[in-house]
């Protein structure tokens, strides 16, 4: 194992949070590597530095239990507390769920929603104005002379139709 | 000092250490009548964890003043929203993410106020364990100014994890469970916080 991996075992290895086959590498390469020896060494005195740090704490309790009556009473709630919506909210799987449903929709946003092509448009409006011309046309009556046997509109109206619609929309 | 503690939950060893010495169910009893509004219970809770809250507090925020408010507004606060905790994990671990939070909000605030860097607080010199000589005491008050102002440099979530392994001796689980991330994730960040602590440590030396 390399020397980089090893020493980022070394705090592991201070809490004793090892394998015993992973501590008895460690424990290899600290009899022929004085860096990492001098790295555990101080990790260890600064341990004990921080923990020579706890003290006796000052009366807590007497300076707190006097106030406790003015304060409102204990609520015991059901609803979620703010905190613990929060937490909920930030939790690693939460952020993985948030990112992934929002590419999703940002996928479907896209997909959906191109702006649509100008023979799509053209089709769409033949489509619909055929239909419309046929349903007028057999409601209305007055054009009954363009409607063949099977009730479709003549050639003749649709490519005047199709013209007119070419004019507007392509401005010629 | 003990007393009620010793009336109400007369099974507790407090010769010992009694953050240790309270079981699951004698923690959960004292909570449960917490919430019911029980100020008995409440003060037992308070001689129970003031220790430890103060001393997270002090290993956070760095003097001695700021630890005692912190710990009297955390315990307060925690009379008025103790109702809110559900047993879903331990209470110290609900307990130790309060205090730790808060330490950081403060510490957040007063960075935004611009404030200058964390003093050192000397006014009571640390009691030592055992008794030393005068040339050893210097040293180690050099080495405690050294640790504080490298401490103070720290990042929060560093600081916060090294104070709650190294000065409350936390397993990684519990650590884990307090900073809501994994025990891998634990692991690779206290030998983060402990390498840059290193270097620090070096660097005012």
């Amino acid at each position: 194992m390399s020397h980089s991996r090893i020493q980022k075992q070394l705090s592991a290895y201070l809490d004793d949070q090892l394998s015993p086959e992973s501590r008895a590498r460690v424990d290899g390469h600290l009899n022929t590597c004085d860096e990492c020896v001098e790295m555990l060494s101080d990790f260890q005195q600064n341990r004990q530095s921080i923990g020579a740090m706890r003290h006796e704490a000052p009366p807590i309790a007497e300076l707190v239990l006097p106030q406790l009556s003015d304060r409102g009473p204990v609520r015991r709630s059901f609803l979620p507390s703010t905190e613990e919506i929060r937490e909920w909210f930030f939790r690693p799987v939460m952020g993985g769920t948030f990112a992934v449903v929002s590419a999703c929709l940002l996928f479907a946003l896209v997909y959906f929603n191109l702006t649509p092509s100008p023979d799509d448009s053209l089709d769409l409006y033949l489509s619909e104005h055929t239909q419309y011309s046929v349903y007028y046309s057999t409601q209305s009556g007055d054009a009954t002379d363009s409607i063949d046997s099977n009730g479709m509109l003549s050639a003749t109206n649709v490519e005047d139709d199709t013209n007119f619609f070419l004019e507007v929309y392509l401005g010629d | 000092m003990y007393s009620i503690l010793e009336e109400i939950l007369p099974a507790v060893p407090l010769n010992t250490q009694v953050a240790d010495a309270l079981t699951k169910e004698q923690e959960k009893d004292l909570v449960v009548r917490c919430q019911d509004g029980d100020k008995r219970a409440m003060e037992a809770l308070i001689l129970h964890y003031q220790q430890w809250v103060y001393n997270i507090a002090y290993g956070m925020l760095g003097t001695r003043e700021d630890a005692s408010d912190m710990s009297q507004e955390v315990f307060l606060w925690l009379w008025e929203h103790i109702g809110q905790f559900r047993f879903r994990s331990r209470f110290s671990t609900w307990l130790y993410r309060i205090v730790t939070n808060r330490c950081i909000n403060v510490k957040d605030q007063k960075k935004r106020r611009q404030t200058d860097a964390m003093e050192i607080d000397d006014s009571q010199p640390w009691v030592p364990v055992d008794t030393e000589t005068p040339e050893k005491s210097v040293l180690r008050l050099e080495q405690r100014e050294i640790l504080q102002k490298a401490l103070a440099e720290l990042k929060d979530d560093y600081r916060q994890v090294l104070v709650l392994r190294e000065m409350q001796d936390l397993s990684y689980e519990e650590l884990a469970e307090v900073i809501g991330c994994s025990v891998g994730r634990v692991k690779s960040k206290l030998h983060e916080a402990r390498k840059v602590l290193r270097e620090l440590v070096l660097q005012y030396s």
